[in-house]
């Protein structure tokens, strides 16, 4: 288990590398970065100074082991574009990706947790094909298709809600402004729905069929079997021998489910004008801002890995009987 | 022949209790009758044969350029008339004046063959490199695997976004670039089905009989993992046609000459507010049935195929 966890971390760095050693060369084989902050009227000589000026005259190894070291050190540098600290511009984006994310994940598994197990108890029965067809109709629609669907129907027909913008929440709370966050709470659950419904409808149908699936395996067991030779009802059976068991495999692939949420919010980010992570970086990669890039990629990944810890810290957790190489 | 010594009668095939139970049609005699048995399967079969039929012959089924752009005509609804009382576009134009109904069926050709490439390319990398790994084991194993776990740690997506925005947009970009997002699952899987295989006593027989490694591994192995590879295909058709959606909606997809369903869904951002839901509804709808019509069958390939892993979540 601790061996387990020790070589989860390892690949932190190793991820951290990878990733931002991809992002380093992909934005230079994309040509000189220098153009992106000289006029197209520039001189040679002024383009060669601000070349020097950005450092992106020295050799490529150089500028990448030079950006390692800093970041070794905790210093993810500045962003060539907004000419801020990177660091401060990713974490003051990071709350509201989060926002979305939490929501999301929290939506699909409350709704994904009744129908998966309806589903299961009334296998083949007409309950259970429809739920399933829903789920298949859900895994089938991409995310980013829905929110305009819904941005078409709710925002710009009905006029229910707004098509875009933003109240935060969670920064105002990990701030310690609770007063701000309590109040700013109904308007930015009101401005949170319709993205989160977006970002939600794929992991819902594939978490409603996952836990039908598992659901319907542990009916199976023989323990169900002698729960109900024992006499007891149903619902005993359900609550406290079926799904009781079904919880471990359910809560890992969920807490797994989270790391592909992260993914497709970055598109919803998109369709909603959200001001998260997602947007900054799609801008940053345009704008060909290196330090800016590096350092979204770095606080991506460390929270991708971070989650996939916590899953398999959680697999362990819940069922003594798991032991991790 | 030799002369029957016993009396006892003939052994009749159909006489053996549950006998009745084994297939001795063709496979693809099954096959045909399983999918026509279920419902769903057919449909989908059947309308996936359509968008096939799209990717062939668009040309053709196209009434219009796909990339003409007509000024007079900008923005008409769906069976809007024009003067002479004719519907000229079936189900509307864009902005530009480009008719949305070519567009979509050009745009099945992008989203079916990227589907196609990507997972048939990033498949036979990625079940090879399983197989070696499985069978080999070894450093070559920890290698692969390795690799694949630092590839699973962080979102493709993202990865993929940076690679193309950079590159810049091209369908043989994004092919491969989806290739690559595809290898690691095949991988996992084939070396996962390799372990079980190579200890199997056909392996040891065709061993002991002094076939080569080589031999083992391709011709051994490799037909018997694939039912379970071929199943995971199909749910990564319809996963590299949502990407490639996605891609092209952020604009890093496709060429914007190339009509593709994402890019078009893009477009239809712009108009939203305008109320032009024709250009939000028809090519996300596209999207949504074909990869509805490729999971739908690659359920039913799962059960007629593996019924091992039937309910097991693999693949969706």
């Amino acid at each position: 288990m601790n061996t387990h966890v020790i070589r989860r971390l390892l690949l932190l760095p190793i991820v951290i590398i990878g990733a931002t050693f991809l992002s380093f060369i992909s934005i230079w084989l994309g040509g000189d970065p220098t153009l992106f902050y000289t006029s197209e009227r520039a001189s040679e000589e002024e383009i060669e100074r601000t070349r020097a000026a950005y450092g992106f005259d020295r050799p490529h190894s150089e500028q990448y082991l030079d950006f390692l070291f800093k970041l070794a050190r905790g210093d993810t540098g500045t962003s060539l574009y907004y000419r801020v600290p990177a660091f401060g511009l990713v974490m003051e984006r990071m709350p509201a990706t989060l926002e979305l994310t939490f929501g999301s994940f929290l939506l699909s598994t409350l709704l994904a947790f009744p129908i998966g197990v309806i589903a299961a108890t009334r296998r083949g029965t007409m309950t259970d094909g429809r739920l399933m067809l829903g789920a298949m109709f859900g895994q089938s629609m991409p995310g980013f298709w829905l929110g305009l669907m819904l941005i078409l129907f709710f925002g710009v027909t009905l006029r229910w809600m707004p098509v875009s913008g933003h109240v935060p929440f969670l920064k105002p709370l990990l701030e310690g402004n609770f007063e701000q966050a309590i109040q700013n709470f109904p308007n930015a659950l009101y401005y949170l729905t319709m993205p989160v419904v977006a970002a939600s409808a794929w992991p819902l149908a594939r978490s409603s069929r996952l836990i039908r699936s598992t659901v319907l395996e542990v009916l199976h067991q023989d323990y169900v079997l002698t729960a109900r030779a024992k006499g007891l009802v149903e619902r005993t059976v359900l609550a406290r021998h079926a799904i009781r068991n079904a919880l471990i495999p359910i809560v890992t692939l969920l807490a797994l489910q989270f790391g592909f949420l992260l993914s497709g919010v970055i598109v919803i980010e998109i369709v909603f004008s959200w001001p998260g992570v997602g947007r900054l970086l799609l801008d940053a990669i345009k704008n060909r801002d290196i330090p800016l890039v590096q350092t979204a990629v770095t606080l991506l990944a460390i929270l991708f890995v971070g989650v996939n810890l916590i899953a398999d810290l959680l697999y362990g957790a819940l069922d003594p009987r798991i032991r991790l190489e | 022949m030799t002369k029957r010594t016993d009396q006892s009668p003939p052994i009749e095939l159909a006489h053996i209790p549950g006998s009745e139970m084994i297939e001795t049609r063709p496979f693809a005699q099954q096959a045909i009758s399983s999918m026509i048995g279920a419902r769903y399967p057919l449909i989908a079969f059947i309308f996936l044969c359509l968008i096939a039929l799209c990717t062939l012959f668009a040309p053709q089924l196209a009434p219009k350029d796909p990339n003409r752009v007509e000024i007079f005509s900008v923005l008409r609804p769906p069976l809007s008339q024009n003067r002479q009382g004719q519907i000229e576009h079936v189900l509307g134009t864009d902005a530009t004046g480009r008719d949305v109904l070519s567009r979509a069926i050009y745009g099945a050709r992008v989203s079916l063959s990227v589907g196609l490439i990507a997972v048939g390319l990033g498949g036979s990398i990625g079940a090879v490199l399983g197989l070696l790994a499985g069978y080999l084991g070894g450093w070559v194993d920890t290698l692969i695997m390795r690799l694949a776990d630092i590839q699973l740690a962080y979102p493709f997506i993202l990865f993929a976004i940076m690679i193309l925005s950079v590159l810049g947009s091209g369908i043989d970009k994004l092919i491969l670039v989806l290739t690559v997002g595809q290898w690691v699952i095949f991988a996992r899987l084939a070396r996962g089905e390799t372990l079980v295989q190579r200890e199997q006593e056909y392996v040891e027989a065709v061993r002991a009989l002094g076939a080569s490694e080589w031999r083992i591994i391709f011709r051994t192995i490799l037909p018997n993992i694939l039912p379970p590879l071929i199943v995971i295909a199909s749910f990564n058709v319809a996963g590299v046609v949502l990407a490639e959606a996605s891609l092209s909606f952020l604009g890093v997809g496709v060429p914007e000459s190339v009509p593709a369903w994402g890019a078009m869904l893009a477009d239809s951002r712009n108009q939203l507010l305008s109320g032009s839901w024709w250009l939000a509804v028809f090519p996300g709808v596209a999207i949504m049935l074909t990869v509805l019509s490729i999971n739908v069958l690659g359920d039913w390939m799962r059960d007629f195929l593996d019924p091992r892993l039937r309910g097991s979540g693999q693949g969706l």
